[in-house]
């Protein structure tokens, strides 16, 4: 790999030069001989400094750890870092290293930047830990090169290299308790009891004994007493289709960059779609951000990183009105959906979209991450009036919402999602 | 160093001025600033020579006055390298504090500069000499010797300018 750049004069060499230029005025103004012994001097450094010029053969590689090493972190995950650099030409004094971050990643072991001898033909490798408190799609360098000398008079960049690209994922909560069951199943298989003959594992009912039945679905009591064969039917397990639909509206967002109700509202969407896709759900996805983004209903674990890529470079906005969620939901969604909102409900628009789709007899399940229990974790002076105001708001709008036939979830974002939903759910089931 | 200076030019009535320019060194070093350290040390040395201008030739005022200026410089690069090390430290993750790479360089830093400007000094020492032993140290008429004092300029000036021509051209290979 070839070398670029020029070699730079530094800041010293100038400072060097016009105290020799002044040692001569000075001398010749004063006619004193001091002046001149500090230009001697002076140009005797310069002198001396053409040996510590960058070497005629500078030829670098550069390596980025293995190639197979994984480009995806989770949200507040770690990922090392190596970089390699071998040196095919002369021996290079100080070389600088300087790994390029972008402005959310942050070094939690380690450093990116080195300062490094490398003799001829040897090898320098140096690793880092970086972190990222939010999602998105990042560009992690690139590596910085430069000779520089001791006696900071010269430099010389050489070609920045190896850029790669980075995907910091939302963070996901293992939700094995949770099972969540559209009401309206569909014809294929999976795990929710579909209230219908068919496949499972559930006894459901008596049925006559049809040629083809298997031995083992024969109930032998059953058919002792009626002296007729009888067989067992089961209850169907079937599965449904559920949209996630991630409230992303700039104006309702509360909180910092790094903790916020949107960060808390995909991480708890990224937990769900995994824990439906793994009960054979069909999931769709509508993110309301800065642009409308959707992913039609399906399964596996495709659909799975598609999702999780659609929520990493998902970007707060709201552009979009809530007609164009309603016509996806209404007119390119199947019919007879389960509809999860993921809203911290800090727009109006967005709660009265919710409280429609009740109203059309819509499967509708909302769960709101309080902004309230986020404000309070950043600050300490919030006034207790407001407080109380905001919370008899927001539990207006909760009731209002179980009212019209939604299942409402009140989550604190500081908790994991599972236990509020479990016990959400077993409430609903009684 | 600056208070060191400052004895040395006690016989002038502005023998504080090494002191004064040596705070904005201390100054720069605290604060961490590169320019100001550039600054400080750039007017302690001028403040040098201007508080000594009057200071009699001979072998001792020279290789003192050689001395104060490269211990100047020697500390000008090395402070220099140290903020800027510590710089690439402040951003430094890590239980044990520093990093190999880190502390092998200020090693090896320190022994470039001293080596590289213990071979200035020679050569600063030797050019002195022959330049006080040379036909200008003879008493001349003062015509004369604003001649002279205008050849040894340009002739400063003619080095000056092969040494940046010279640089330009390595820099351009």
């Amino acid at each position: 790999m070839g070398v670029d750049g020029e070699t730079k004069k530094g800041r010293p060499f100038l400072y060097i030069v016009l105290l020799a230029v002044a040692g001569i005025i000075f001398g010749n103004l004063l006619g004193s001989w001091i002046f001149f012994i500090g230009t001697i001097c002076s140009v005797a450094i310069l002198v001396v400094a053409v040996g510590s010029l960058p070497p005629k053969n500078l030829h670098i590689e550069v390596e980025r750890g293995s190639r197979h090493e994984a480009r995806e972190v989770h949200v507040e995950g770690e990922l090392r870092l190596k970089i390699k650099i071998k040196n095919k030409g002369d021996e290079i004094r100080f070389l600088e290293v300087h790994d390029v971050l972008p402005p959310r990643i942050e070094v939690s072991e380690g450093t990116n930047h080195h300062i490094c001898t490398i003799k001829a033909n040897d090898v320098f490798e140096f690793d880092y830990k970086i972190k990222c408190p939010v999602t998105g799609n990042f560009e992690v360098g690139p590596i910085k090169l430069r000779y520089r000398d001791g006696l900071c008079l010269f430099s010389r960049v050489l070609e920045p290299r190896k850029k790669i690209d980075l995907q910091v994922l939302p963070k996901t909560e293992d939700m094995e308790k949770v099972s969540i069951a559209p009401s309206y199943t569909k014809h294929w298989l999976g795990d929710t009891k579909s209230k219908n003959i068919g496949f499972g594992s559930e006894f459901f009912a008596l049925r006559e004994y049809h040629p083809g039945d298997g031995l083992k679905d024969i109930n032998w009591k059953a058919t002792a007493r009626y002296l007729d064969p009888k067989t067992n039917a089961y209850e169907g397990e079937k599965s449904g289709d559920v949209i996630l639909v991630v409230d992303g509206y700039q104006e309702g967002m509360i909180g910092t960059m790094e903790h916020n109700t949107m960060k808390a509202s995909i991480d708890a969407t990224a937990s769900l779609a995994s824990v439906l896709l793994s009960s054979r759900h069909r999931v769709g996805l509508i993110v309301s951000g800065s642009y409308l983004n959707w992913l039609y209903p399906s399964t596996g674990k495709n659909h799975y990183h598609r999702i999780i890529a659609n929520l990493t470079k998902f970007e707060e906005g709201g552009g979009w009105g809530m007609e164009g969620v309603k016509w996806i939901l209404e007119d390119l969604f199947p019919r007879k959906s389960m509809i999860i909102f993921i809203s911290p409900l800090t727009v109006s628009k967005f709660s009265e979209t919710m409280i429609d789709l009740c109203m059309r007899e819509y499967d509708v399940m909302v769960i709101s991450p309080d902004p309230l229990k986020i404000e309070m974790d950043l600050t300490d002076n919030y006034e207790g009036l407001a407080e109380k105001l905001h919370h008899a708001e927001r539990q207006h709008l909760l009731d209002k919402l179980w009212t019209h036939g939604a299942i409402v979830v009140d989550w604190d974002p500081r908790e994991p999602l599972e236990p509020t939903l479990e016990e959400v759910l077993r409430y609903k089931r009684r | 160093m600056a208070i060191l200076a400052s004895v040395f030019s006690l016989h002038s009535h502005y023998w504080f001025l090494p002191i004064l320019f040596g705070c904005f060194v201390i100054l720069a070093y605290n604060l961490k600033s590169i320019f100001l350290l550039d600054i400080g040390i750039l007017s302690s040395i001028l403040s040098l020579f201007f508080v000594n201008h009057g200071l009699y030739p001979n072998l001792l005022n020279l290789s003192s006055v050689i001395g104060f200026f490269f211990l100047f410089v020697g500390i000008w690069f090395y402070v220099r390298n140290l903020i800027y090390i510590s710089g690439i430290e402040d951003n430094l993750v890590s239980e044990i504090g520093e990093v190999d790479s880190l502390v092998s360089f200020k090693r090896a830093v320190s022994i470039d500069i001293s080596g590289r400007l213990f071979i200035a000094a020679f050569l600063a020492i030797v050019a002195s000499l022959v330049g006080m032993y040379s036909p200008l140290g003879i008493d001349v008429s003062p015509m004369v010797e604003i001649l002279l004092m205008v050849a040894f300029s340009s002739g400063i000036f003619f080095i000056v300018y092969f040494i940046i021509r010279a640089l330009s051209i390595e820099s351009s290979i």
